[in-house]
């Protein structure tokens, strides 16, 4: 799936940008402050929505600017419409001066940012921008972070309920091996079965030693082990 | 002497097993499938040998040692566990026992613990 390109303006490469605008003077207005800004950007501007998800879907675009009010959808639909598509870019939406209220809405349903047509001006533009994409980004990556966390603490739980009938069948056939002598054919049938729940066994170590340490050390950042308990000696009696 | 053991876990194939496989090595062994009914049991029983699975209903392997450690500190205490981690084992120092085994084991290890713990508590009454 695409994401969002995490560089953010200013830096070499152009940053893709999606207006989604019907008014060809609004447009024309996102177009100048832009440029104005100075910094590399390569637009492309669609004026109804269908045509918006047809382009983001043919294309990699790393930001959507996207007013709400399309000859094809009205309101937060719009954003909802985009967002579904496309969960992984970040949308900026233009608002007019009556309906910030729908920006804020818009904001809690995906949007990264509204903002103001009539406050438009090259700075605000170019920060807007560059810091949805950049949030996006950070967002993006929480997420998979916490997808791998979910996935690796399932994984751990497996194995932890594979652990209980492994040492119930590990158990039973060493009690069998012990009731028959060695020179009985089924004495090697149980050795084999014990063998490979030692195999098993060992899969599902190597896949907790995994899930252990990512889930609670390495991710999210900090790798946090308290040394002194880690090191420690078991506190076994001594004995003279 | 006393060669009773206590076995505590949720698992009925696994307190089975291990009920049967002490008993036959000449084990006298009593069995509770929580913390609750294990505490009761010591109530009536001199045990001083036990097995306790870490995971539990209700009250936990660790919380369950921590409770029988205070009235008993020479008993020899193991820890039975499908899942280790640096956390957990840290916990099973701090609650007193004396040593863990992780699941799936071999049923002989079990017997070296239980026979080893039986010949120190009679060094140690010997002190």
């Amino acid at each position: 799936m695409y994401t969002a390109d995490p560089r953010p303006i200013g830096t070499e490469k152009p940053v893709r940008l999606l207006i989604v605008e019907d008014d060809p003077g609004d447009a024309r207005l996102v177009r100048l402050a832009l440029t104005e800004s100075g910094h590399p950007c390569e637009m492309e501007v669609a004026e109804r929505v269908s045509t918006a998800l047809e382009r983001l879907h043919d294309s990699v675009f790393d930001l959507v600017l996207l007013d709400m009010g399309l000859p094809d959808s009205q309101g937060i639909d719009t954003v909802s419409k985009v967002h579904a598509e496309c969960p992984n870019i970040p949308i900026v939406v233009l608002t007019g001066l009556d309906d910030e209220d729908i920006g804020v809405q818009a904001v809690r349903i995906g949007a990264q940012e509204y903002l103001v047509k009539e406050d438009i001006s090259s700075n605000l533009l170019k920060r807007t921008i560059t810091y949805a994409i950049e949030r996006k980004q950070a967002e993006e990556e929480r997420l998979e972070r916490e997808k791998l966390q979910s996935i690796l603490e399932i994984a751990g739980a497996v194995c932890h309920e594979l652990n209980q009938p492994m040492q119930a069948i590990s158990g039973y056939s060493e009690m069998l091996m012990a009731d028959i002598s060695k020179d009985n054919p089924l004495y090697e049938d149980f050795k084999e079965i014990k063998r490979q729940i030692v195999r098993m066994a060992d899969i599902t170590k190597k896949l907790m030693r995994i899930t252990r340490y990512e889930t609670r050390d390495y991710i999210g950042g900090t790798k946090i082990i308290d040394i002194d308990k880690a090191i420690e000696v078991p506190k076994v009696p001594k004995v003279s | 002497m006393n060669n009773t053991i206590l076995v505590v876990d949720d698992e009925e194939a696994i307190r089975n097993l291990l009920e049967r496989a002490f008993t036959k090595a000449g084990y006298t062994v009593h069995s509770a499938e929580s913390g609750e009914e294990a505490l009761e049991i010591l109530k009536q029983e001199n045990i001083q040998v036990m097995f306790l699975d870490l995971k539990l209903p209700g009250m936990s392997g660790v919380e369950l040692c921590t409770k029988i450690r205070k009235d008993k500190p020479i008993a020899l205490i193991y820890a039975m566990t499908a899942y280790t981690s640096l956390f957990e084992l840290a916990d099973c120092r701090e609650a007193g026992f004396d040593d863990y085994f992780t699941k799936p084991f071999e049923l002989k290890v079990l017997f070296k613990a239980a026979e080893d713990a039986f010949e120190k508590i009679e060094r140690w009454k010997k002190r």
